[in-house]
């Protein structure tokens, strides 16, 4: 029997997902024991032109990381979609926006200026070329994707199979979704691929969680000597771990860092930071709305805190009037 | 007759990329354009 074809593909991501799967290691050899992979930019040498020359639902399953924010990365999903009989979100920015989805807080054009125009960083650019999406060179033209106007989650482009959560996603979690590709004993569709439960219900430091509102203050990590044992709220840190799904053997907090969610929300909650804020905000020791105020106010990047890795997915979706239109911040 | 050569995407390594290369009516490689079709943005939205 021929094995089934899988594919990878990668959006607007950071190159940490195709890490992971190289952290499979010599599980990895399993994999392909297993799977016949036929599109893998990052490891093997399959062009566009050889996926659109697939039939459609050819490949079993593709694994697309990354956000979408280009006419490129758009095409690339339609196309990853269509030749694939399962799409799976792999990652934090392809399932809730990540860490690339904090851009829909600017404008492209704010963006294109910070990282292009004249005098930014490092940039040396005194005609202020910009990007463009067709150049007319001498030998003929070029053509450029476009930026979208924000960026989105994989699903909020095109219909979505399963979720494969993370920043990155574990390998423990790869290769039990592979595992339950192969051998077809897939939950429902649109199921994400990890335990639906919060990272506290089996958190080594459990034990030492506050239970009631306490806090006066909030640390950063670098502002204390960490405890080792001992819950990071009670600390004063800002752990998400609340509200953020398990299946990561608690990687950071094992490293002694707080949980900063990438595993996004368990089922009940539909909006990832809501949650996190919720969970943060009941901790404050206080009923007094200006004081309330001013402890919150030590939390210095809120937006950067609880959707660092969901802002396109939830309900705030981008800034109103992002920095860059001249508008202020709602 | 000229010709152009496109390797979409370039592979094998950890980017993105695109290469055009534009031959002339002998064949030869007259210019060859590298493009980075992938902007994030984290000069901007990682700032402070």
């Amino acid at each position: 029997m021929a094995k089934p074809k899988v594919g990878f593909y990668w959006c607007a991501s950071c190159g940490g997902c195709e890490e992971a799967v190289v952290d499979l290691a010599e599980a990895v050899l399993d994999v392909v024991q297993v799977v016949d992979i036929v599109f893998w930019p990052c490891a093997t040498d399959f062009k566009r032109s050889d996926v659109e020359a697939m039939a459609d639902g050819e490949m079993a399953a593709c694994f697309v990381n990354g956000a979408i924010r280009s006419s490129e990365q758009l095409e690339m999903a339609e196309l990853c979609r269509r030749k694939s009989q399962l799409l799976v979100a792999f990652g934090s920015c392809s399932h809730t926006g990540g860490v690339p989805g904090l851009a829909n807080m600017f404008t492209p054009e704010a963006i294109l200026a910070a990282v292009y125009s004249d005098g930014s960083f490092s940039t040396v650019n005194p005609q202020n070329t910009l990007p463009s999406q067709h150049v007319a060179s001498p030998e003929g033209q070029l053509e450029l994707p476009t930026l979208d106007e924000s960026v989105k989650a994989l699903d909020q482009v095109v219909p979505v199979d399963y979720y494969l959560p993370g920043c990155p996603p574990p390998v423990k979690l790869i290769v039990e979704a592979v595992t339950a590709i192969v051998q077809g004993k897939l939950p429902p569709r649109g199921t994400v691929l990890a335990p639906d439960m919060a990272q506290c219900r089996d958190c080594p430091r459990i034990d030492s969680k506050p239970e009631e509102a306490f806090s006066k203050q909030f640390v950063r990590p670098h502002q204390i000597q960490i405890d080792p044992e001992k819950c990071f709220l009670a600390q004063g840190l800002l752990c998400l771990g609340p509200a953020t799904r398990c299946g990561c053997d608690h990687a950071c907090i094992n490293g002694n860092m707080p949980c900063t969610g990438c595993l996004g929300p368990v089922s009940r909650a539909t909006d990832y930071g809501a949650a996190a804020l919720s969970a943060i905000a009941s901790l404050v020791a206080s009923n007094d709305a200006r004081e309330i105020s001013a402890i919150m106010d030590q939390i210095p990047d809120p937006a950067g805190t609880f959707y660092r890795y969901s802002l396109p997915a939830s309900q705030l979706f981008k800034r109103l009037e992002p920095v860059g239109n001249g508008g202020q911040q709602r | 007759m000229s010709q152009t050569i496109t390797i979409d995407p370039i592979t094998r390594l950890e980017g993105h990329g695109k290469i055009e290369i534009f031959l002339d009516d002998q064949g030869n490689a007259t210019r060859a354009y590298f493009q980075v079709p992938e902007l994030r943005g984290f000069e901007k939205f990682a700032e402070g």
